[in-house]
């Protein structure tokens, strides 16, 4: 039930982009066709989801353990930036395909806040590694879902009338800040199916 | 002279925020009230005055293939002191900014200035960058904070104290404070922001800056971070270089 | 591969020199960190229980009794002593707000008598809704009720005894605090009857006894 909860707090209730404000700078980047959101959310959530699992065992095994949980900051990134290698190494092995299609936007992940963010925001609740891995999952389909919905809505835009000075980035704000309104409606589902 | 002008460039013409558009996790998520912006905005100054300096001063002996680590090292240890003198300074800030702190090692500014330009220029004009750079950060920051207070909660708050008196706003706009309002007011300062700025290859908020790297350097891939093979063993990967807004030449990556 | 060793030793120096840098801002810093907390927290428990001069932490002793699932929002207890009595218990309850937990004190005294409720940390409610819970105007609504009556949120003004009067468009977390303040009378009895606080309860009862009527004629 707890793995559930987690589930739907990450992708509906506190959706990373909408309202964690997590992995913003791609998400206005990687936007401008859906299937490159696609394929970004996929690569992205694989991370998350490996992210969450590695930095929860760093955490709990080496880092608490021995005290030096101030270095939670530095080794959690140097740990991402080498998993997101990792994952180019696999990916140009086995999906040339994909790998080619992401180009550099998969180096980037690892300067994407909502990766380090699930990580960090893991420690802070105290999961268990299931719930790690759930939370990680989550994070990233959330983070997929709001980018997909988001690219189909820039599509749109690029063939509205748009006043020259809100073209591109300023309009786009104003689409996703309606889109965020759209998901606050999510709030109180919490309480409404996980009544306590 | 170039000193001076490599800080003004990150106050005005390259402003992080309202010019190339990066860093923008803690901009949206912590100006819910003007402190809670300085703060931030100060933090990033002191990380990137800090990082440019000690990359720029090793530039000589990093080896190129595992720069990004190297940066990210260099990067995350100054933000973590950031975080640990914040939690004993500041206590009640470093409660609001919460986990945007350690988040600041991934913000795209630092590690897009340390690769574009403290690893390539002198400690001086580093130095000036990222003074600069961090400048237009908090100056960004604080502007958002203050609408979004201001409308928010008809007030403004700086130590406690409320400068506004009983605050302006019989009825507060309280979505300001709220993510949606996060999204609407950056879009519309922007939107200001680009009608009195008119520049002439279409409107400068619209070049998207480092971190979203396949768009800079329009007509080829991102320099030498082009695939897995680029910044070689154990690097975090492919982080575009180039002077994608560092002003290099004055080349501003095009928007696609 | 002499490059890669090249590499991996470069790397590790540097890695090593950060951490030196860092284990050393730590050493500096962290007795500063640990006395503010140490005062926040001592001055939290003096606003839930004013009439202590004291205070212990019993939250390893309660383990037993908090094992129960209902208290599993169950941080911390202590107990309050004014010259050598009684003067109250205070327990710091998380449930799960709106975005996070809540982290909330209550201050309970002998029979089952809030004595004040303080919200320690919400840092994930919404500013401007549900922050607004820290406040006051919204706690000072659990004082001043009878003994051992049970919390809810009501979002019209408040009529029965125990009804508390949510913050405008914050329902979610101001429940999340009468849940603590409901979660920490509960523990309060179960603690009662099984004389696990050390000094506390003389007899069965809450210590209704002397400890409280000096104490907690005020209020």
């Amino acid at each position: 039930m707890e793995i559930a909860a987690i589930l739907l707090g990450n992708i509906l209730i506190n959706n990373f982009i909408f309202s964690r404000f997590l992995g913003l700078c791609p998400f206005f980047g990687v936007s401008r066709r859906v299937d490159t959101a696609v394929g970004m959310s996929l690569a992205v959530t694989f991370v998350t989801t490996l992210a969450a699992a590695v930095t929860w065992a760093l955490q709990r095994l080496i880092l608490e353990p021995l005290r030096v949980g101030y270095l939670q900051t530095a080794t959690f990134i140097l740990v991402i930036a080498s998993l997101v290698q990792f994952v180019e190494i696999v990916m140009h092995r086995f999906v040339p395909g994909l790998y080619r299609g992401l180009g550099i936007y998969l180096p980037l992940i690892t300067t994407n806040c909502a990766v380090l963010g699930v990580a960090v925001l893991n420690g802070e609740q105290r999961y268990g590694f299931g719930g790690a891995v759930a939370s990680g999952l989550a994070a990233g389909l959330g983070w997929g879902l709001a980018i997909v919905l988001f690219a189909s809505v820039r599509r749109r835009l690029e063939l509205a009338e748009v006043p020259p000075a809100m073209r591109g980035f300023p309009v786009a704000f104003l689409a996703a800040g309606l889109m965020s309104i759209a998901f606050s409606g999510f709030a109180g589902l919490f309480s409404r199916l996980f009544l306590r | 002279m170039s000193v001076i002008r490599d800080f003004t460039r990150g106050l005005r013409d390259e402003n992080p925020v309202f010019r190339l558009v990066l860093g923008l996790c803690p901009t949206l998520a912590v100006t819910t009230g003007l402190e809670g912006g300085f703060w931030m905005g100060v933090a990033v100054v002191f990380v990137l005055f800090s990082s440019n300096i000690i990359i720029s001063a090793l530039k000589g002996i990093i080896p190129p293939w595992v720069r990004i680590p190297s940066f990210v090292t260099i990067i995350a240890a100054f933000v973590t002191v950031v975080q640990m003198l914040m939690h004993a300074f500041l206590p009640a800030t470093f409660r609001v900014l919460g986990l945007f702190i350690p988040l600041i090692v991934v913000n795209c500014i630092i590690l897009g200035r340390a690769e574009a330009f403290a690893s390539k220029r002198p400690v001086v004009n580093a130095a000036a960058d990222g003074l600069g750079m961090g400048a237009g950060f908090l100056t960004a920051l604080v502007v958002i904070g203050a609408i979004r207070e201001l409308l928010g909660t008809g007030n403004l708050k700086v130590a406690g104290a409320a400068l506004l008196g009983a605050g302006v706003l019989r009825q507060p706009a309280l979505i300001a404070l709220l993510p949606p309002g996060a999204f609407l007011t950056l879009g519309v300062l922007l939107g200001v922001l680009n009608h009195f700025t008119r520049q002439g290859r279409g409107t400068a908020a619209q070049h998207m800056g480092f971190c979203t790297g396949g768009h800079c350097a329009s007509g080829g891939e991102a320099g030498s971070a082009g695939g897995a093979g680029g910044t070689g063993a154990g690097g975090a990967g492919g982080v575009p270089t180039a002077g994608c807004g560092a002003g290099g030449a004055g080349v501003r990556c095009g928007w696609r | 591969m002499r490059q890669v060793v090249k590499l991996a030793v470069f790397l590790m120096l540097l890695a090593g020199a950060a951490g030196a840098v860092l284990a050393l801002s730590h050493n500096l810093t962290q007795p500063r960190i640990a006395r503010q907390l140490a005062s926040e927290k001592r001055s939290a428990l003096a606003s839930v229980l004013p009439q202590a001069t004291a205070f212990s932490d019993q939250t390893a002793a309660t383990a037993a009794v908090r094992r129960r699932a209902e208290f599993a929002d169950v941080r911390e207890v202590w107990v309050g002593r004014a010259a050598g009595r009684d003067a109250g218990r205070a327990y710091l309850v998380a449930p799960v707000g709106y975005g996070g937990p809540v982290e909330t004190l209550v201050g309970i005294a002998g029979g089952g008598r809030v004595v004040a409720v303080r919200v320690v940390s919400a840092s994930r409610e919404t500013p401007g809704l549900g922050l607004l819970v820290k406040e006051q105007s919204f706690l000072g609504q659990f004082s001043d009720q009878p003994a051992g009556v049970r919390f809810s949120v009501v979002t019209r003004v408040p009529g029965a005894a125990g009804e508390v009067q949510a913050v405008t468009g914050a329902t979610i977390s101001s429940r999340a605090v009468v849940r603590a303040a409901n979660t920490a009378l509960e523990l309060e009895a179960a603690l009662a009857g099984t004389r696990t606080l050390a000094g506390a309860g003389t007899g069965a009862g809450t210590g209704a006894g002397a400890g409280d009527g000096a104490g907690g004629g005020g209020g």
